[in-house]
């Protein structure tokens, strides 16, 4: 009898164990090395079947759980590729056949750690993207006293793109500060553990390419191609809107 | 809603005091009526009776610009007589400790109401120190490309200190701006900063978003879904000095 108890208990023990240390695993663990480009490419063609990716443009790492993969597909389009660390594994988070700029918010409740990432066809020639964060002008006034005033924003970061046509910026510090204040002031009063950042709808972000004799360029002239993607049921990834110039404030 | 167990909704520290109090108020009466009750149950089993007690069955109405709700039919009380009904002699036991539960639901509800003005008078919201209280590492954000390359005023937190509230002009502001004939690119903001590094004052549980008016003589605050507006003679930026 005593023995039998004895037995229990450890397989008790094993069985936790086990399961403690595959929850590790599957939660918990480092990542392992990024996937070599063969494998980048049969998960691409898996996940976007139709327009099979043919070459890796290059592998971009955005922090130790993310990374990003512009690629070239067999028939000549530009593609983008959003890797996440999940579940002991390198997963797609979204993937397209085009690359116009995107939001990427890779932790939603922290904007430090939001980027800016994109892939353009080189044919487009665009030699510097500025990039935007704007918020539109506003008022209302409410019962007759009630005032509210919302200032235009227009803050604006620079990107050359002589050399490589994709790349990832990082969102400025400055940027990051304005939409967590935005935000917090918006969700005061609520529990603030899980609230998500959603971007009201007057905060954007918006790019406008130029080309190298400072020209603006209209993305898409020389390549119509609009492209499609897939996501994996995500909420992380944002538009970045084409603004075209007579939509700036300057100086 | 319907079942409804009382949680602290408001982190600032008027409502924690008042919340304290009410635990304390309920913590005393149960005690009260534990020492003159002549059978004495056990004390788990009093805080279990005390808290199906609580269980009512609530509607939520704004009072005061607060969300409170008033409890109207003590549901859990009437489960237990339910659960009681056949043991008379232990119904008499808990019946008093299932009432008080019921009865802490409009001891939280007066609480609520009490916070409020006490809220109100710990932080005035026509006040800039109650948006304002400490500078941690004041700094500027240039929001607008109209704003210029400036920086805050040594005498930053003497200024502060004399600001007064003033009168809100949204509709000028903004179609003072934005009209027919001036093009996108000769509009200048009236409020091209963001101020930085600033605590409001503690325990008021508020996140304020504060924008400065291009003199440096103003600056407009969000808090409590609400904008403020303050003034000063002199500017807050080093360069309009």
């Amino acid at each position: 009898m005593k023995k039998k108890h004895y037995l229990f208990s450890i397989l008790g023990i094993i069985l936790i164990l086990t399961t403690a240390l595959l929850i590790y695993r599957t939660y918990f663990s480092q990542p392992e090395p990024f996937l070599s480009n063969k494998q980048i490419i049969n998960n691409i063609n898996y996940f976007l079947p139709g327009d099979p990716a043919n070459k890796v443009q290059d592998v971009l790492q955005v922090d130790s759980h993310h990374f990003f993969v512009p690629f070239i597909t067999k028939v000549g389009h530009y593609g983008t590729s959003y890797w996440v660390w999940k579940k002991h594994e390198w997963k797609i988070q979204y993937a397209a056949n085009s690359g116009e700029p995107r939001l990427w918010q890779i932790d939603l409740k922290d904007p430090s750690t939001f980027c800016i990432v994109w892939s353009l066809n080189p044919i487009e020639e665009v030699s510097n993207i500025d990039f935007y964060l704007s918020q539109d002008r506003d008022y209302s006034i409410n019962n007759g006293t009630e005032h509210y005033y919302s200032p235009k924003v227009q803050m604006k970061k620079r990107v050359e793109v002589n050399q490589k046509s994709y790349g990832i910026l990082k969102l400025p510090n400055e940027w990051s500060t304005v939409i967590e204040s935005v935000v917090k002031a918006k969700t005061e009063g609520q529990p603030s553990l899980f609230t998500e950042i959603n971007l009201n709808q007057k905060m954007y972000f918006g790019w406008v390419p130029y080309d190298s004799s400072s020209k603006v360029a209209t993305p898409g002239s020389k390549d119509d191609y609009a492209g499609y993607g897939y996501s994996n049921g995500n909420k992380n990834l944002e538009y970045v809107r084409y603004l075209n110039e007579s939509e700036l404030e300057s100086e | 809603m319907f079942f409804i167990i009382h949680f602290v909704y408001d982190y600032n520290l008027a409502s924690l005091i008042t919340v304290a109090i009410a635990w304390i108020c309920i913590g005393i009466l149960t005690y009260h009526i534990y020492k003159k009750q002549k059978i004495k149950p056990k004390i788990w089993k009093v805080f279990i009776i005390l808290a199906v007690g609580f269980v009512s069955f609530s509607f939520d109405i704004n009072m005061l610009h607060t969300k409170v709700k008033i409890p109207i039919i003590p549901l859990g009380v009437w489960l237990l007589y339910l659960y009681f009904r056949k043991k008379e002699v232990r119904w008499q036991m808990y019946r008093r400790f299932a009432w008080i539960g019921f009865f802490a639901n409009f001891i939280f509800l007066a609480s609520t109401l009490a916070s409020v003005p006490i809220y109100n008078a710990m932080y005035p919201e026509n006040e800039l120190s109650t948006y304002l209280a400490k500078v941690k590492n004041p700094a500027i954000i240039q929001l607008h490309p109209s704003a210029k390359n400036d920086s805050l005023n040594g005498n930053f937190v003497k200024i502060i200190k004399q600001m007064k509230p003033a009168e809100m002009h949204s509709d000028e502001w903004f179609n003072g701006t934005v009209t027919m004939k001036m093009k996108q690119k000769d509009r200048k903001e009236k409020f091209p900063y963001q101020l930085t590094g600033v605590v409001p004052e503690w325990g008021s549980d508020i996140e304020p978003l504060i924008y400065m008016e291009k003199d440096g003589k103003g600056l407009l605050i969000t808090s409590h879904h609400k904008q403020y507006y303050f003034r000063s003679n002199q500017s807050l930026l080093k360069g309009e000095n």
